[in-house]
């Protein structure tokens, strides 16, 4: 049956229609990856509003285009200028851009683009085939597990982001605090909606947009640097680089490996990958002492790894919508918009199997337009990197104010931009995790529903999720119990050590 | 035998020299045509270029002689906020043991809503109120937890006891009633029994849950674990702050955003759309031809969307005002042209 499904979402890809979008997808995430301050969850929250016109199947695809193209797009501000287009190129720069100064700039970008392709349709065809198993997976967990998924995503970003705990939960409760605005999914009784204009609650889209673009131009405007000062100089063989990323297929495989891992734990994304990767690359050399200087299997371990996590961010995201990374986020956000319910409607050969294939394959296809584009451009992209922040600033400002209002044309959605860009920019500014509060604003329905029909089940007692001899559902504790350990683990241990004396 | 590798050497060599011989071509091709195309270009826009210098000349020297007294006042009030803003901190400095930052407003703002939408979430069904009063909750502890963070040691303790004493009392009335509720009253009991006789241990297990790592770290350590892990630590985490090199870069963006919102309301977003784009640019001090090109840019961008989209936004929202949109416009010059010629037709 889901081979069936497979060869039609092969079908349903190659339409000059899809395939369109696909390549748009990628064109726009290279620009948007290329200029520094932008990045996949900024191009892909205002591009958001303006799928609205598209069927579900092409909105998916563009952003999820955007998101792979962007991924490369951040090597060419990090080759070429030591600025990364987005923070998963910040390894990219270290050996990258010694490379573009010593006159071998279209070299790195050539490997970038080889190793970035070569790793992305590595891992996405390891989750084609790992699928199967997945559906399995997803289909065993029931109603009150998936609220605790929920919350088991929220406990892991609030670790793996580092910082203080306090504040990650903090961001996660103060994220799904914003969903209860409006009608309740389930009972639909009013909430906190006095006004009319509240009465359909606070669009995720608009706090997503606030979120991502205002308060990244307010960020951007606060900043120096980020723009090429002179003429950008392409030199090297681009040739030469293709062979490179050819001849290194352990380190591809291995960091598309590390990116596709990393990625798919909740929070840590594309930036913790792409250092792990990279210092893998350094361990495992024979001659470590020459990264840092120009050294192509730095940019390698680190682009392959990047893209890798692309794939890798997807599992929890389309199995729980639990968002891997912001950029995931934002994509669940598309899914939603467009009525699309992550979870097990998502393997559902009746349901959105054949979307989840055309999506996982169109990735497979946008890694081929990022290898052709990326080496048929290479000489052009520096113009990328010579466009001024004054310019970029009150364009993205205009494209978030009228795709936000476009959509529901309701006043409220300017105002939630506003008010959530200047939340997102002291968030970011004192450490609290933005991923944590949008994965509560993304997850806050389904968990509140997951919430209710496990408390419809347990005549209205918490105990479902922590006794399973009354209820017969050993998942449950399991989960309780790895939520308590990753939150107060730490803490414990360091008890115990105290008492211990160690 | 030995005739093979001069062979293929020469191959090689012919195809190499075929190759740069393609790549020249290519790149003469590649001059010839974009060299006419960019000298035709920059002819194109030089003239617009000055005439739009000379067109914005009457309007910098209007904006300039509006703008010099707005940016006194904005001067002034800027002195002003600053100095309430260093009073008020200077007397908040020695209660919350901290100089105040934006954080605290933060974090006072999630407590105050926290706190209300737990009350205010009384009113609902049963089944609607569980979810937000338990986020509500949830968000009012932690954001008072961190207001109070240099006073944990106290708190800490005290705010557990009181939590355990709530428990088991809530607990305690449940079993009376209804005979269930007794494991609360334990656990509540328990609880304030910690509270009372582990309270040093409370208090520094919640500061440890409250502080950023560093805090907990101690000085020492924090020297230590600054040199092993370099200034790309935040990256590697995954999380990030930055520095602000400019402070009022954001307060302008943020205050511009929250004028064109005025706008919006106002006059609708089709035409409030350029006139955010021209003020940025003043801000920004871009070259007139270049703010005119972008605002005429963003004008482009919102008739697109008033025109596919949404005609709604040619609306503003409050005054319910909607200035003639520019394709009624173009037609009633178009009509009155007409009119025009007409007169002129019957007058000759």
């Amino acid at each position: 049956m889901s081979f069936e499904v497979f060869l039609g979402a092969i079908d349903a890809l190659f339409t000059y229609e899809t395939m369109f979008w696909v390549v748009a997808g990628v064109f726009i995430g290279i620009i948007v990856g290329a200029l520094p301050g932008l990045g996949p969850p900024l191009g892909m929250a205002i591009i958001l509003p303006l799928t609205l016109p598209l069927d579900a199947s092409n909105a998916i695809i563009l952003l999820i285009g955007v998101y792979s193209g962007s991924m490369y797009g951040g090597s060419i501000a990090a080759i070429l200028i030591n600025t990364p287009g987005v923070s998963s190129s910040a390894a990219t720069m270290f050996d990258g851009y010694p490379m573009s100064k010593q006159g071998r700039a279209a070299t790195a970008l050539s490997v970038s683009a080889t190793a970035s392709a070569i790793a992305g349709v590595f891992t996405i065809t390891a989750l084609i085939l790992f699928s199967p198993v997945l559906i399995e997976m997803v289909l065993a967990v029931g109603t009150p597990e998936r609220f605790l998924v929920a919350i088991l995503g929220l406990a892991m970003i609030t670790v793996v982001t580092r910082g203080s705990l306090a504040k990650g939960l903090l961001a996660g409760a103060a994220g799904l605090l914003v969903t209860t605005v409006g009608s309740a999914p389930m009972t639909l009784d009013r909430r906190y909606s006095e006004s009319f204009l509240l009465y359909d609650g606070i669009d995720f889209v608009a706090v997503l947009i606030g979120l991502f673009a205002i308060a990244e131009m307010m960020k951007l405007a606060g900043e120096e640097g980020g723009i090429a000062e002179g003429d950008v100089v392409i030199g090297g063989g681009i040739v030469e680089g293709a062979v490179i990323a050819i001849k290194h297929p352990i380190t591809v495989v291995k960091s598309g490996l590390i990116g596709m891992g990393v990625g798919s734990i909740p929070g840590a994304g594309a930036t913790v990958s792409n250092f792990v990767a990279y210092s893998e690359a350094v361990r495992s050399s024979a001659d470590p002492d020459s990264f840092g200087s120009g050294n192509e299997i730095g940019v390698v371990a680190s682009e392959a790894s990047n893209n890798g996590t692309v794939a890798g961010s997807l599992i929890p995201a389309i199995s729980f919508g639990i968002p891997g990374s912001s950029s995931t986020a934002v994509l669940i956000g598309g899914l939603l918009m467009h009525d699309l319910r992550p979870g097990p409607s998502m393997f559902d050969a009746d349901g959105e199997l054949l979307l989840t294939y055309t999506m996982l394959l169109a990735l497979l296809v946008g890694n081929l337009v990022i290898l052709l584009f990326g080496l048929s451009m290479v000489t052009r992209l520096g113009y990328l990197t010579k466009i001024d922040t004054d310019y970029i600033i009150p364009m993205v400002v205009v494209l978030s104010f009228l795709g936000t209002y476009a959509i529901r044309i309701n006043p409220i959605d300017i105002i939630t931009i506003i008010v959530f860009g200047v939340i997102g920019f002291y968030m970011v500014r004192y450490n609290y995790s933005v991923i944590a509060f949008v994965l509560g604003v993304v997850l806050g329905d389904i968990a509140e529903d997951n919430l209710y029909t496990a408390l419809q089940l347990s005549d209205g007692s918490f105990m479902i999720f922590v006794n399973p001899f009354e209820y017969g559902r050993w998942l449950s504790p399991v989960l309780v119990i790895v939520i308590c350990a990753i939150l107060f683990g730490p803490f414990v241990k360091r008890s115990i050590g105290r008492v211990l004396g160690t | 035998m030995s005739q093979r590798p001069d062979l293929l050497e020469r191959s090689i060599g012919l195809l190499r020299s075929v190759r740069l011989q393609v790549i020249r071509a290519r790149k003469r091709l590649s001059q010839r045509i974009s060299e006419p195309i960019g000298r035709v270009l920059m002819a194109i826009w030089e003239p617009i270029e000055r005439l739009l210098s000379v067109l914005w000349a009457p309007f910098g020297v209007v904006i300039a002689a509006l703008a010099s007294p707005l940016l006194r006042m904005t001067d002034a009030f800027e002195r002003t906020l600053f100095g309430v803003a260093r009073v008020v901190a200077d007397y908040s400095e020695p209660i919350l043991r901290e100089r105040p930052t934006m954080e605290h407003v933060l974090l006072v703002s999630f407590f105050v809503i926290g706190v209300y939408m737990y009350v205010a979430a009384e009113e609902f069904g049963a089944s609607a109120q569980v979810f937000p009063q338990l986020m509500a909750a949830t968000t009012a502890i932690l954001s008072g937890l961190l207001l109070v963070r240099n006073y944990l040691d106290a708190v800490a303790p005290v705010a557990l006891a009181v939590g355990g004493v709530y428990f088991a009392y809530t607990g305690a009335t449940t079993w009376i009633d209804d005979g269930t509720g007794a494991v609360r009253t334990l656990v509540g009991a328990a609880l304030a029994v910690v509270a009372v006789v582990e309270r040093d241990r409370v208090g520094d297990a919640t500061k440890s849950f409250v502080a950023e790592p560093m805090q907990v770290l101690g000085e020492d350590d924090v020297g230590a674990s600054e040199e092993e892990e370099g200034e790309d630590e935040s990256a590697a985490t995954g999380a990030y702050t930055y520095d602000i090199v400019d402070r009022r870069g954001p307060a302008v963006t943020g205050l511009l955003s929250v004028l064109y919102m005025v706008l919006t309301f106002a006059i609708g977003m089709l035409y409030s759309t350029p006139i955010f784009v021209v003020m940025y640019g003043l801000w920004a001090r871009m070259s007139p031809a270049r703010t005119i090109a972008l605002a005429l840019f963003s004008f482009a961008i919102a008739f697109a969307f008033y025109w596919v989209i949404s005609d709604d936004i040619a609306e503003g929202w409050y005054t319910g005002w909607e200035p003639t949109p520019p394709d009624e416009l173009i037609g009633l010059a178009v009509s009155n042209g007409g009119l025009l010629v007409d007169v002129v037709v019957i007058l000759t």
